[in-house]
């Protein structure tokens, strides 16, 4: 049982979730430093309020693969796994134990580490409290699976009622999730070239008399480096969404949704912008460079989506014009003046083009 | 009154579907025509998917000059719908739902009727294409339109939902005067639709037959 448990649910949910739990180890990794994490741990072994805050971040991540479990029982293809019922109820619920203890092991391999520090720390309660809260998930998840189970007709089932909650999708998380499930691939090589970019020019700033036009330029390369992400979404919305030309929605809420769109997949750089800016330049300065490259970024979209279309001489264009923006900052063109005449230009772009794409 | 002017839809310099002038008046109408005459290209230009050359407009309210009030009035179910296989039914119908300024009521008796709840919620790349085309044609009911566009309704689902479909149509037309515009190769059965005209798209135009 254990065994097909494993082979079915699993495996499946690793597979799917693969770059969640990538995104979630290259920030644990990427972007904490060791010392980092040893000053949360200290801090939740001593506060009950961080460690609450950690509990319930786990157990969120518990609901999530409870509610992963939930859909997966739910399918056609999964009813086969309904016989388990078949089998004595302390080897079914062991079973399921085994499964929950499977799925979350990123929240109990962070356990064990704040449990190991608890011991030499000598915060028993704190440390027993970690433990006792991982059983905790592990037996509920066990008792839920237990239930649904004994429930092969999911319509009369009332876990679906109350547990099975999805959440909508917002519509500017639409292609993020597109390129986060069919073009990971793009979407890891972009993020680690503009994530180098952006590190590099931070780390070069302060090494000579360079100014901020150092960092436009950073953040002008990230934004050009977006083009083939730009264009796939192209792609994206011709292949799935052209129904959404009939909906009743205003240019400025399709401009808004798509600014949106972009912001969330330029998180990435604005998480390493924001990282690494050099100690000289303030917070104001990186916001407003971030805002730079997102106006960037929002342009070229509305060139190559709204303009350019498939025309590959598009590319050209874009080539041409990134020359002659990197120009206009070393003529010392200020980037939040680039930033709020190049978000006009789209949005007029967007409002003249929308419904004249094909 | 769905009025028609001075329209023509090319692709690449190549005459899909033309027309001078055509008004198509209240009531259920059936718009027929072989595969590849153009009856979809006339539906999405319609419904304001596809750019074209002419004006088209719904009672006085102008596609191209008032896009968002005509887009209230005029929805389209497509013959063969496509979605992300990685979203859920739901999440397609949630978005459409409030773009078309429906409710969340209206949305769950539609999904309701056409027994879509039991499975709206898994990725559609789980669907079969009859489950899709529900998703499809539910989207179509949601909000307040005046005009519903139904590009192939009957394809690919079961018997029991193309009763429904009848219902719906007769419902609306009846009780809130929703005008429709169908396609379908097969005959509609017509002592259950009101059927007013049939139109017919041939040699690169549409007229009434």
């Amino acid at each position: 049982m254990n065994k097909i448990l494993y082979l079915t649910i699993v495996r499946e949910y690793y597979r799917q979730n693969a770059i969640f739990i990538f995104t979630v180890l290259m920030f644990a990794i990427g972007f904490l430093r060791g010392n980092e994490h040893l000053a949360i741990i200290n801090e939740a072994l001593r506060s009950p309020f961080t460690l609450s805050c950690i509990f319930l971040l786990w157990i969120l991540y518990a609901v999530k693969v409870t509610l992963f479990t939930l859909r997966f029982l739910s399918q056609r293809s999964s009813e086969f796994l309904y016989h388990i019922r078949l089998f004595p109820p302390a080897k079914r619920i062991w079973a399921f134990m085994n499964l929950q203890f499977s799925l979350i092991q990123l929240a109990f391999t962070y356990a064990v580490l704040m449990i190991g520090k608890g011991i030499l720390e000598k915060t028993w309660w704190a440390a027993l409290a970690i433990a006792l809260v991982n059983v905790g998930m592990v037996v509920a998840g066990a008792l839920v699976y237990e239930y649904r189970i004994k429930r092969p007709n999911s319509r009369q089932d009332v876990t679906r009622k109350y547990l099975n909650l999805t959440f909508t999708t917002p519509r500017f998380l639409f292609y993020p999730r597109y390129l986060l499930t069919r073009q990971t691939v793009l979407l890891l090589i972009t993020k680690s070239f503009t994530a180098f970019v952006i590190m590099g020019v931070c780390y070069l700033y302060p090494t000579d008399d360079y100014d901020i036009r150092l960092i436009s330029l950073g953040c002008l390369l990230a934004a050009f480096s977006q083009s083939v992400i730009l264009q796939h979404l192209h792609f994206f919305e011709r292949m799935y969404f052209d129904m959404h030309k009939n909906m009743p929605v205003s240019s400025l809420r399709w401009f808004l949704n798509y600014l949106l769109t972009l912001a969330v997949i330029l998180l990435p750089e604005a998480v390493v912008l924001a990282r690494n800016l050099p100690a000289s330049l303030s917070a104001t300065d990186g916001l407003i460079q971030f805002f730079f490259l997102l106006a960037v970024t929002v342009m070229l979209l509305h060139y190559q989506v709204f303009v350019a279309g498939n025309n590959e001489t598009g590319f050209q264009v874009v080539f041409f014009s990134g020359l002659g923006l990197a120009i206009l900052i070393m003529f010392k063109i200020p980037a939040w003046a680039f930033s709020g005449v190049g978000l006009v230009l789209a949005y007029w772009v967007l409002r003249r083009r929308f419904y004249e794409v094909e | 009154m769905l009025k028609v002017q001075n329209f023509t839809k090319s692709y690449s310099g190549r005459k899909i579907i033309a027309v001078d002038e055509l008004v198509i008046p209240d009531g259920i109408h059936w718009v027929k025509g072989v595969n590849g005459s153009g009856k979809s290209t006339f539906f999405r230009s319609v419904a304001g998917i596809v750019p074209y050359e002419g004006q088209i407009s719904w009672n006085g309210t102008d596609q191209k000059t008032q896009p968002i009030a005509y887009r209230l009035k005029v929805n389209m179910s497509e013959a063969e719908p496509l979605y992300p296989e990685f979203l859920s039914g739901y999440d397609i119908l949630s978005f459409i739902n409030k773009a078309k300024q429906g409710t969340r009521e209206q949305l769950y008796a539609l999904a309701e009727r056409f027994d879509t709840p039991a499975y709206w919620k898994n990725p559609c790349g789980t669907y079969s294409s009859g489950m899709l085309k529900k998703v499809a044609i539910i989207s179509a009911f949601l909000g307040s339109p005046e005009l519903i566009i139904l590009d192939e309704p009957l394809i690919t689902i079961d018997v029991k939902s193309v009763g429904i479909v009848y219902e719906l149509v007769k419902e609306f037309y009846e009780e809130k005067s929703v005008n429709f515009l169908l396609s379908s190769h097969q005959d509609f059965i017509f002592e259950n639709l009101p059927i007013l005209h049939s139109y017919q798209v041939e040699n690169q135009t549409i007229f009434q037959v």
